[in-house]
């Protein structure tokens, strides 16, 4: 359907129907470049898709593959979990901890893309330095924090007895009250660095002859990033958030290993809750309609967004 | 260019928002796992004939742990030795996420060919409900096991079959720190009274007289779980919950007088052991496989104060640590392979040599015996001669829904931590909502 032949010509001659003109020419190459990734992200994704809506319509607990996919369908898993309260607590919780640690890191980030935009000295160690927590595995700097935070012997609960802000150890994993914002923190240390790269670079593309222009006019700081820097800064920064709360909302390393959706559920996202129904209570096809009800919801939440977000970068 | 920057975005969207789907039915790491490493099982099965070479995987999350990572290799080298052109490949995965690389791996038809089982009262149920293991019976009647092996075995055995050979068992033991006992003029105590006065008299500032595992893993569950056994406590009667029984709620106040008064909170399993080790904390209860790495982590003013004793319960608190399984479909060849090495692996030569590498207790009764030699490896053998399982083989559902208890009963004992409510009130409302969710021993 793209191959068209080009106006003015006469039909008929060999290998016409291959000539395109240069303006056609343009159009395909890139997409045949694409067309690779697309082929492979399609077969990557289309088949675990189908295995995870498939699973989930079947009446099935733990089994191999072949007799999974041979169970008789049912509806039944949808009704267990759509009708099972924990199911809406756990997007409750999701949503809190996509807050929490999406904003968190989305400040840090802000603060650190405006500081490292600004000629300081040792700017380019400290911009290399600023991406170490993005190369550690996530595991990793949980276990570092569950150590910092642990409650009797943990630097942070010590410093904030030395300040004299806290008379008893707060039990940041133990207490309900407390898990989700303990778990969030780590999830914002590795998160900022790639909002402050997103930003940085949006920052980058300011005019620096605006904030000339402004400082003639006398505007000080608070009105220059409200008038210049968050404009030029605005459809990077929700590109980002975007795609920062969409990897958050399946974020697991974090959470199962210091608090694994506890105490008491403070902290079960639902992908903790999908990983229990399916690793630690062996029901397959619950976590599996759990999993895709997560998709369907994602999407709703997310795709009504693109087209704006898109035609403002565009 | 516009419609180019949508349809790229949108395409990038998609990825992450299948990414988000999907993070349940298959998550990254196991299906990378058995994606990744292949299947020798299934690659080398196809082209298998006797004389051809045959390579048996063994993924365990053991292989670099102390003492078993020398163990390990001399046991399949000696198998090796015996079969020539088998080759046994040790993987090592870590523990956090090893049942549910092999649940994954079971479940895609790509089994390992040695099945080695953590804590198989709680993990085996559910691979052998769903048939991913092959009963031995047939085969441990030819041996000594059947008539030998401690009562711990039965943890490898679901609905009336055995799926497996333990290799090891043990008894829960008291480790103490003589120096933090004598500064404040008590004695190893041997009566739960004298624990809590122990604790009581060893508590001050940053030192702890007790530790105990107080985050939301299992270990918080199998930590409790100690007291209620050890004081022979009848959680279960005639088949249903017992939990408001006078001798449970004792138990079980004992454990949060300990955990809420003379213990660091909110540790981990490793914090607990660490804060011990660290001379931080005068006694815990823990496994006796641990002393060896308090040998060996603590620091050299510590080490020589930490010592060993028979838990001060009237019954011996123990539990089945791990053993070895067939998959169900092996290839008969493949199969009277790993059987071999099973019966190496359980032979009294080879737990004699776990028991001195490990300097941990065996399940073959007297393998360990050199381990009497040492007073505090003595203590461990006699623990685990007497060891009752914290979770009773008879207590077939809880076993089976062992995930759904622990997640209940960490709900209601967090509570006890960090709340006021009577023990005998939690332990009550735990009943009855184990049993308004179906949830039976």
């Amino acid at each position: 359907m793209l191959l068209r032949l080009s106006p003015g010509r006469p039909l008929g001659r060999p290998g016409q129907l291959l000539r395109l003109s240069q303006r056609r020419r343009d159009h395909l190459f890139p997409w045949l470049l694409l067309l690779p990734a697309f082929a492979i992200t399609t077969a990557f994704l289309a088949v675990p898709l189908f295995l995870l809506v498939n699973i989930s319509l079947r009446e099935v607990a733990l089994s191999t593959i072949g007799k999974i996919l041979a169970a008789p369908f049912t509806l039944s898993n949808y009704g267990d979990v759509t009708g099972d309260p924990a199911t809406w607590r756990s997007v409750w919780v999701s949503l809190q901890y996509v807050l929490l640690g999406t904003g968190g890191a989305f400040l840090l980030g802000l603060g650190t893309a405006i500081l490292l935009n600004e000629r300081l000295p040792g700017r380019r160690l400290f911009r290399t330095l600023m991406l170490v927590p993005w190369a550690i595995p996530g595991v990793t700097a949980t276990v570092g924090f569950l150590w910092m935070l642990t409650p009797t012997f943990g630097v942070v609960n010590y410093i904030l007895r030395s300040l004299g802000l806290i008379s008893t150890d707060v039990n940041w994993f133990g207490d309900p009250a407390t898990a989700l914002l303990a778990v969030s923190v780590p999830t914002i240390w590795k998160a900022y660095p790639f909002f402050t790269v997103m930003l940085l670079a949006g920052l980058q593309s300011i005019s620096g002859d605006l904030y000339e222009a402004a400082a003639v006019d006398g505007a000080g700081r608070p009105a220059r990033f409200r008038w210049i820097t968050w404009p030029g800064l605005r459809s990077y920064a929700v590109l980002a958030l975007l795609f920062n709360a969409m990897y958050m909302f399946r974020e697991f390393d974090f959470i199962f290993a210091s608090t694994r959706g506890g105490p008491g559920g403070a902290t079960e996202t639902i992908a903790i809750r999908i990983y229990n129904e399916a690793f630690e209570s062996f029901d397959l096809g619950t976590a599996a309609a759990l999993g895709t009800v997560t998709f369907v919801l994602v999407s709703i939440l997310v795709l009504p967004l693109i087209p704006r977000i898109v035609g403002k970068r565009a | 260019m516009n419609r180019m920057i949508r349809t790229g975005v949108t395409v990038a969207v998609l990825v992450a928002l299948v990414a988000a789907g999907c993070t349940s039915g298959a998550t990254p790491s196991p299906t990378s796992t058995a994606a990744d490493s292949g299947s020798p099982a299934a690659s080398t099965e196809a082209s298998t004939g006797p004389s051809t070479p045959i390579t048996l995987e063994l993924p365990t999350w053991t292989a670099e742990a102390a003492g078993l990572k020398d163990w390990w290799p001399e046991l399949i080298a000696d198998f090796e030795a015996k079969h020539p052109g088998v080759t046994v490949e040790l993987e090592n995965v870590a523990f956090s996420g090893y049942v549910q690389t092999l649940t994954t791996r079971f479940a895609a038809g790509e089994p390992p060919d040695i099945v080695h089982v953590p804590l198989p009262t709680t993990t085996l149920p559910a691979w052998a409900e769903a048939g991913f293991l092959k009963p031995l019976d047939e085969q441990l009647a030819s041996t000594d096991i059947p008539g030998q092996w401690p009562a711990n075995q039965s943890a490898m055995t679901w609905g009336g079959k055995t799926y497996g050979v333990l290799l090891v068992g043990y008894g829960f033991v008291l480790f103490y720190d003589q120096a933090l006992l004598d500064a404040a003029g008590v004695g190893v105590p041997t009566t739960p009274d004298e624990l809590l006065a122990a604790a009581e008299a060893t508590t001050s500032g940053d030192q702890f007289g007790f530790s105990v595992t107080a985050d939301s893993s299992p270990n918080f569950i199998r930590d409790l779980l100690h007291f209620v056994t050890g004081f022979g406590a009848p959680w279960v009667k005639d088949g249903t919950w017992n939990l408001a029984d006078p001798k449970v709620v004792e138990a079980v106040d004992v454990w949060r007088t300990l955990a809420t008064k003379y213990a660091p909170q909110g540790t981990d399993i490793n914090q607990k052991r660490q804060a011990y080790f660290d001379g931080k904390v005068a006694m815990m209860i823990d496994g006796p496989f641990l002393i060896a790495q308090a040998r060996s982590s603590a620091p050299e003013n510590v080490k020589p104060n930490l010592h060993v004793a028979q838990v001060l319960f009237p019954v011996t608190p123990g539990d089945a640590s791990h053993g070895l399984a067939i998959p169900a479909g092996l290839d008969p060849e493949r199969e009277a392979l790993v059987w071999d090495f099973i019966q190496l692996a359980a032979s009294a030569e080879w737990q004699a040599e776990y028991a001195k590498l490990v300097t941990s207790t065996v399940a073959r009764p007297g393998a360990d015996a050199a381990l009497s030699a040492d007073p505090d490896t003595a203590q461990a053998v006699d623990a685990n001669k007497k060891a009752v399982p914290i979770v009773p083989n008879e207590y077939g559902n809880l076993r089976k829904d062992w995930a759904d208890f622990t997640k209940f009963a960490s709900e209601s004992f967090h509570s006890m931590l960090i709340g006021d409510a009577a023990t005998a009130t939690v332990l009550s409302e735990l009943q009855t909502r184990l049993e308004a969710e179906g949830i039976q021993p």
